[in-house]
C-alpha cells in the first residue's frame, strides 16, 4: 500500500510539471475538439500528431496522445446529444436516448449527467489501472512465446468478431493487416519481403500513414460532397441541472456501466465499442420500464458513457503491460511508443516508473480538465458544431499531408497515404471494417516473431501451444470466440431460409 | 440447413461479397506466389517465405467463405453511394494530394496548400468562390504559423523566398 502512494507521488512529480500540464491540457482540448468535429475522431487525431511529438519528451508525448484518445470519448458524446451525429463509433449508442431527450428540450440535462458519468467511469477505470497494472505485468512476466502468440491471436479473433456486421470480413482485413505487416526487412534473415525494390518501404509500411489513409482520408473521399445540416439543437444553460428522479436512476446505472466498461477495456479485442451495447443492453434487461428506452431515458445515456471512459482507461492495461492493444486507437498508441524507444511490455511498469505513474496521474489531471470543458464551458462546443465541414474537409487534408511527410521528409509517404486513403475507400465499399486492419497490421511484427520462436524453442512440436496453460487459456478462447462467431453465421443463414419459406420479409 | 441450400445461388446475388471474396483470393494467390519464392523452412526453423505462405492460405480460405456465406444478399443494407456528386468526392480529393505531393518540394508548402484547397473545394456542396479564397488564403498561413514558427519544421515556405 505503501507503494502505490510512493509511485503516485512519483507521478504526482512527473504530472504536475508546468509542460506535462501544458501538455495534459493540449491533448484533453485536442480530443475534445475532434470527438465533437464529425468525421475526424480521435485516431486520424493521433497519428496526425505523432510525428509531432518526435520534438518533445516521451512522457509528455504519451500524457498528449492519451489525452486525445479519452478527451475524444467525451467530445463524441457532445455532438451525439444535440446533432444525432456520433463522432466515434461507440457514441453511437449515445444518440439512442442522447438525442431523443435534446428534442424534448433536455439536452442540458443529458449532456450534465454525461459528463458526470463520464468522470466515474474514467475514476473507476484509473484506480484499476494503477491497481492492476502492475500486477499483471509481474504475472506477465513468466510469458513466453507461446503465450504472447495465443494472446495476440485471442485479441486479434475477438476485435474481429465484435467489429462490423461479417465475422468473414473482419477476420479477412485481420488478415490482410498482418500480411501488410510483413512488409520490410525479416528480421532473422534480413532478407526483404514484399518490397519489390521501392526503398520507401524496405523499413516496412508507415503505420501513420497506414492509419490516416484508410481512416482519415477514405472518411474525407466519401462524405466531402455530402450536405450535412448543422443546427443542434439548443438548449439553456440554466437548465442543466437534473432533476432528483434523473439522479436516482443514473447512480446505479453508472455502476453497472463502468464496470462492463472496465472488462471490456482491460481484455484485449474488446474494446469500447462492445462496451457501450452491452451497457445499454444489460440497462434496458434490468429496467423497470424498458419501453423509456430510445425515447430519451436518462440511464441510456448515462450507463454507455460511463462505460466507454472506464474502457478508455482501462484499455492502457493490456496496452502498455502486455504490448498487446485492444483496439486500433492503441495500436497507434503502441506505434507512438515504440517510435520513441519505449517498447510496451511486462518491463515497461518497473523500467519506466516516471513515465507509467505520471500517465497514471495525468488521466486525473485530464478527466477533472474535462469536466470543466464540458460542464461550464459547454457553449463553446455547441458554436464549434457550427463549422460546415466544407471548411474542414480541406484542412483535415493539408494536416494530413503534412503530419505524413514531417516523419521521414518524404513525399513518398503523401503518395502511400493516398494509395491508403483508396484503398480504405474501397473497403467502406465491400463492407470491410478497417479497425482489424490496423490491429493485425501492428501486431504481425510481434506475431511472427513469438510464432517462430514458440516453435524453435518446441522443436517443431505443435502442442507447445495447448500443454502450457496460460497458452492452452488463450487458445481455448479463441475457439470460443470461433465457435461463438460460426454460430452467429448459421443462425444468419437459417433466419434468411425461413423468411424465404414463408416469403416473409426478414425481421 | 443442408450444404445444397448454403450453396444455393439461385436468389438474388449481392455482387459486393463476389467482389470481396474474390479479392481476398487474388491476395492470398499472390502472398502464396511470394512465399513460394522464398525459403520455407520447416516449422522448428522457419525461413522468411513460412509466415506469409500461412497468411496466404487464411486469405484464400477467408475468401472463398465470404463468396459461400455471404454472396446471397437479401439483408437490408445500405447501397454505395449512389449521388453522382460522390464523384467527386472520389476524384477531387485523391487529386488534391497529389497536387500537393507534387508542388511540396518543388514550390514550397504555401503553393502546395494553396493547390489541395483550390482542387478539393468544389467537392463540397454549396460552395461559394469567396469562402474558398478565404479558405486558401488562411490554410497556408495557418499551416506557416503552426508547423514552421511553432514547432520549427523545416519546411519551405516559398520556393526562393522562405
Amino acid at each position: 500500500m505503501t507503494d502505490l502512494f510512493a509511485n503516485l507521488a512519483l507521478g504526482a512529480d512527473v504530472a504536475l510539471s508546468w509542460s506535462a500540464l501544458l501538455y495534459c491540457l493540449l491533448g484533453v482540448t485536442l480530443g475534445m475538439i475532434v470527438g465533437v468535429l464529425p468525421g475526424v475522431g480521435p485516431l486520424p487525431a493521433i497519428a496526425m500528431l505523432l510525428p509531432i511529438t518526435f520534438y518533445i519528451d516521451p512522457t509528455e508525448a504519451i500524457i498528449m496522445l492519451a489525452g486525445i484518445y479519452y478527451g475524444g470519448q467525451y467530445g463524441a458524446s457532445t455532438a451525439s446529444i444535440l446533432l444525432n451525429l456520433p463522432g466515434t463509433p461507440p457514441a453511437a449508442v449515445t444518440c439512442l436516448d442522447g438525442y431523443p431527450m435534446a428534442k424534448q428540450g433536455r439536452a442540458g440535462q443529458a449532456l450534465f449527467m454525461t459528463a458526470i458519468a463520464s468522470l466515474i467511469g474514467s475514476l473507476f477505470g484509473i484506480v484499476l489501472v494503477a491497481a492492476f497494472a502492475p500486477v499483471l505485468a509481474r504475472f506477465a512476466l513468466e510469458f513466453g512465446a507461446a503465450e504472447y502468440f495465443s494472446l495476440i491471436l485471442f485479441a486479434l479473433l475477438g476485435s474481429a468478431a465484435i467489429g462490423g456486421d461479417s465475422f468473414f470480413r473482419s477476420i479477412s482485413m485481420v488478415i490482410v493487416g498482418l500480411i501488410l505487416g510483413i512488409v520490410g526487412q525479416d528480421v532473422t534473415s534480413g532478407q526483404f519481403r514484399f518490397v519489390f525494390g521501392i526503398p520507401g518501404i524496405a523499413d516496412g509500411l508507415s503505420i501513420v500513414a497506414v492509419a490516416m489513409g484508410i481512416f482519415g482520408v477514405a472518411e474525407v473521399m466519401a462524405t466531402a460532397h455530402q450536405k450535412r445540416d448543422m443546427k443542434p439543437e439548443s438548449f439553456r444553460f440554466r437548465k442543466m441541472l437534473p432533476s432528483r428522479d434523473e439522479l436516482r436512476r443514473s447512480w446505479p446505472a453508472i455502476g453497472r456501466g463502468s464496470g462492463v466498461g472496465a472488462i471490456c477495456g482491460t481484455l484485449p479485442g474488446a474494446g469500447a465499442s462492445m462496451a457501450v451495447f452491452i451497457a445499454y443492453a444489460l440497462e434496458k434487461r434490468v429496467s423497470r420500464r424498458p419501453e423509456a428506452f430510445g425515447q430519451g431515458a436518462i440511464e441510456g445515456v448515462t450507463a454507455p458513457e460511463s462505460a466507454n471512459n472506464a474502457t478508455a482507461q482501462t484499455a492502457f492495461i493490456p496496452t502498455l503491460t502486455l504490448g498487446v492493444p485492444g483496439d486500433a486507437v492503441m495500436a497507434v498508441m503502441i506505434g507512438a511508443l515504440m517510435i520513441h524507444g519505449i517498447n510496451p511490455g511486462p518491463g515497461l511498469v518497473s523500467e519506466q516508473p516516471q513515465m507509467f505513474w505520471g500517465l497514471v496521474v495525468s488521466f486525473v489531471i485530464g478527466n477533472a480538465i474535462l469536466v470543466i470543458l464540458n460542464i461550464p464551458l459547454v457553449g463553446i462546443w455547441t458554436r464549434l458544431l457550427q463549422i460546415p465541414y466544407s471548411t474542414l474537409y480541406p484542412i483535415i487534408l493539408v494536416l494530413v499531408c503534412i503530419g505524413v511527410y514531417s516523419i521521414n521528409s518524404s513525399v513518398f509517404d503523401i503518395f502511400l497515404v493516398i494509395l491508403f486513403g483508396i484503398v480504405g475507400y474501397g473497403m467502406k465499399l465491400l463492407r470491410f471494417p478497417p479497425a482489424p486492419l490496423l490491429l493485425g497490421f501492428i501486431l504481425s511484427p510481434m506475431m511472427e516473431e513469438n510464432f517462430r520462436r514458440a516453435l524453435l524453442l518446441s522443436r517443431g512440436d505443435w502442442s507447445t501451444f495447448v500443454t502450457r496453460p496460460i497458452s492452452a487459456t488463450f487458445v481455448g478462447l479463441s475457439v470460443a470466440v470461433l465457435l461463438f462467431s460460426a454460430g452467429q453465421v448459421l443462425l444468419k443463414l437459417r433466419r434468411r431460409d425461413w423468411a424465404r419459406h414463408r416469403g416473409a420479409p426478414e425481421g | 440447413m443442408t450444404p445444397r441450400r448454403i450453396l444455393d445461388v439461385r436468389h438474388r446475388l449481392d455482387p459486393s461479397a463476389i467482389v470481396a471474396g474474390g479479392l481476398m483470393g487474388l491476395i492470398g494467390a499472390f502472398v502464396i506466389a511470394q512465399a513460394l519464392g522464398m525459403q520455407l523452412g520447416s516449422p522448428s526453423r522457419m525461413g522468411p517465405g513460412y509466415y506469409p505462405l500461412l497468411l496466404g492460405i487464411a486469405c484464400v480460405g477467408l475468401g472463398l467463405c465470404i463468396a459461400i456465406f455471404e454472396a446471397r444478399g437479401t439483408e437490408d443494407r445500405p447501397d454505395a453511394d449512389r449521388d453522382p456528386a460522390a464523384w467527386k468526392s472520389r476524384l477531387l480529393v485523391p487529386a488534391s494530394m497529389i497536387a500537393f505531393a507534387l508542388l511540396l518540394e518543388r514550390a514550397g508548402l504555401a503553393p502546395a496548400c494553396i493547390a489541395l484547397v483550390c482542387v478539393a473545394s468544389p467537392a463540397a456542396p454549396r460552395r461559394t468562390v469567396a469562402g474558398t479564397v478565404a479558405l486558401a488564403v488562411a490554410t497556408p498561413v495557418l499551416a506557416w504559423l503552426i508547423f514552421v514558427l511553432g514547432l520549427g519544421l523545416p519546411f519551405t515556405v516559398v520556393e526562393g523566398l522562405l
